[in-house]
């Protein structure tokens, strides 16, 4: 009985650790001798069984909070041979330079800082030991569509913030004077058990349980924890296309003839969701001529389309008046003024409808 | 061994290290060992959790001031833990460092407070 509560806590502590399979289980050898023997000199002093369980396991602290402790050395210790590889070869650049220029540059204060180690999510077992190491910086947008498996009892958002980043390999820096300024706690509980969870899931559950007022937004990479309040002055504009959702509708209506069927055509749905004008502006134009009286089915469609928009995401964020928390619609493109966390649930919400759509229209993609 | 005789770990959180090298400069421990011997020199006042120990090991050992082994000489496998060169250099130096911040702090607390209680029996 006692056994398995200990492989219990092992094994969800291995789950959590982002090293390979044999570094995990070393570590799970070495606490699990650790435990026997603590639960054997408990007993002899008098503990009954499971309370002496209970208090070698307590011990411990939460599996969360060590295994994101033991990956942060690992991880460390490796992001230090990455630093010394950068100096090894800085150096020998520098004696290079002095060679044939007999000059020491200035100005060169360190070495770079280590990109970040990219790791796999955890799915499971031996895949993590497989994982490639890159030295490449992931694209934000990576970091958050990752998926992690999230155990996470009472723990303070601080350590489920630092657990986060280690097991994506990205990094969240924590605005704590807002925090501070707003009366938010970083050692706030919280408590979370999801398996293979989108990253970007995980951390508005992770805030709205804290506080409503916290939100992120991704920038170059880093993922900025604040509040919303603070957040509101990174926002940004940015053109949702939705031409083919509005058009997917006239289609469906069996309007097709209208189009030209070079217009779908040119639209390939890999160019579906890129912002700017990267759309052909000419076929709309042709299309806009087609003739249709009164306000363009089209133009109809876009503003529908908005205010779903605005009901999926939550009316609290929009606002008529002033730029922040505006959206509008011209000619096929929705203008968006608002913050990260906002862009990503439009653009959630874009493709969910857009799969929807594709799903009801088989085999007329191109 | 009362819990309300720990020490603050504010106290602990600039000496662990400290300490966890002196430990394993006596001679080669395993995890409950360094436990074990912390608990004792402290009289009830390490109280050093399992979860602050394991951590703290590997990181001295990422560190190279510790190194490990396994060894299932005693039936049991088990990781055991001894100082590296350059963990004894570091335990030196900190120790120095140590014992000058503590005459400091007892020259400070003499004319403050007195001079030291004798030690409970």
């Amino acid at each position: 009985m006692s056994e398995r509560e200990f492989e219990t806590y092992l094994t969800l502590l291995c789950r959590l650790l982002r090293l390979d399979a044999a570094q995990r289980e070393a570590i799970a050898r070495e606490l699990r001798d650790h435990l026997e023997e603590r639960l054997a000199e408990l007993k002899a002093r008098g503990v009954d069984r499971e309370e002496a369980v209970r208090v070698a396991l307590a011990e411990f602290g939460d599996a969360a909070g060590l295994a994101a402790e033991f990956s942060w050395i690992s991880r460390n210790l490796r992001r230090r041979w990455l630093v010394r590889a950068t100096l090894g070869s800085m150096m020998a650049a520098a004696a290079a330079v002095l060679a044939a220029l007999a000059m020491w540059p200035d100005g060169r204060t360190g070495p770079a800082p280590a990109t970040a180690v990219a790791q796999q999510p955890a799915n499971g077992a031996a895949e993590a030991s497989a994982a490639p190491e890159t030295a490449e910086a992931e694209a934000p947008e990576d970091i958050l569509s990752r998926r992690l498996d999230a155990e996470f009892i009472e723990t303070p958002l601080a350590d489920v913030l630092a657990f986060l980043a280690d097991s994506v390999g990205g990094q969240v820096y924590v605005s704590r004077k807002q925090l501070d300024d707003a009366a938010i706690s970083l050692d706030a509980p919280v408590t979370l058990s999801l398996k293979s969870v989108r990253v970007d899931m995980l951390l508005d559950l992770l805030l709205d349980q804290v506080d409503e007022g916290l939100a992120y937004v991704v920038r170059d990479g880093i993922v900025i924890v604040s509040t919303l309040e603070d957040l509101e002055g990174t926002a940004e504009v940015r053109v949702y296309n939705v031409r083919d959702l509005i058009k997917l509708s006239a289609a469906s209506a069996g309007m097709e003839g209208m189009m030209g069927a070079g217009g779908y055509g040119a639209e390939g749905a890999g160019e579906y969701g890129a912002y700017g004008g990267e759309m052909s502006g000419e076929l709309y134009g042709e299309y806009g001529m087609s003739g249709f009286g009164g306000e363009h089915p089209s133009e109809h469609r876009a503003h529908v389309l908005m205010e779903v928009i605005k009901a999926a995401v939550g009316r609290k964020h929009w606002k008529d008046d002033g730029d922040y928390g505006a959206i509008a619609a011209y000619d096929g493109l929705i203008v968006v003024n608002h913050n990260t966390r906002v862009h990503q649930q439009v653009d959630r919400l874009l493709e969910m409808m857009r799969a929807a759509a594709g799903e009801g229209r088989k085999g007329a993609k191109p | 061994m009362k819990e309300k005789d720990a020490f603050p770990r504010e106290l602990l959180r600039g000496s662990l290290d400290l300490m966890v090298l002196s430990v394993l400069a006596e001679e080669p421990r395993y995890g409950y060992l360094v436990q074990k011997r912390l608990r004792e020199a402290g009289g009830g006042g390490l109280q050093i959790q399992a979860g602050t120990l394991y951590p703290l090991l590997h990181r001295l050992e990422a560190d190279r001031l510790i190194r490990s082994r396994w060894d299932d000489s005693t039936g049991r496998r088990r990781k055991w833990y001894e100082l590296t060169a350059k963990g004894r250099r570091q335990l030196e130096k900190q120790a120095r460092e140590w014992r000058r911040y503590a005459e400091c702090i007892g020259r400070l607390l003499g004319p403050a407070v007195g001079p030291p209680e004798p030690a409970p029996s």
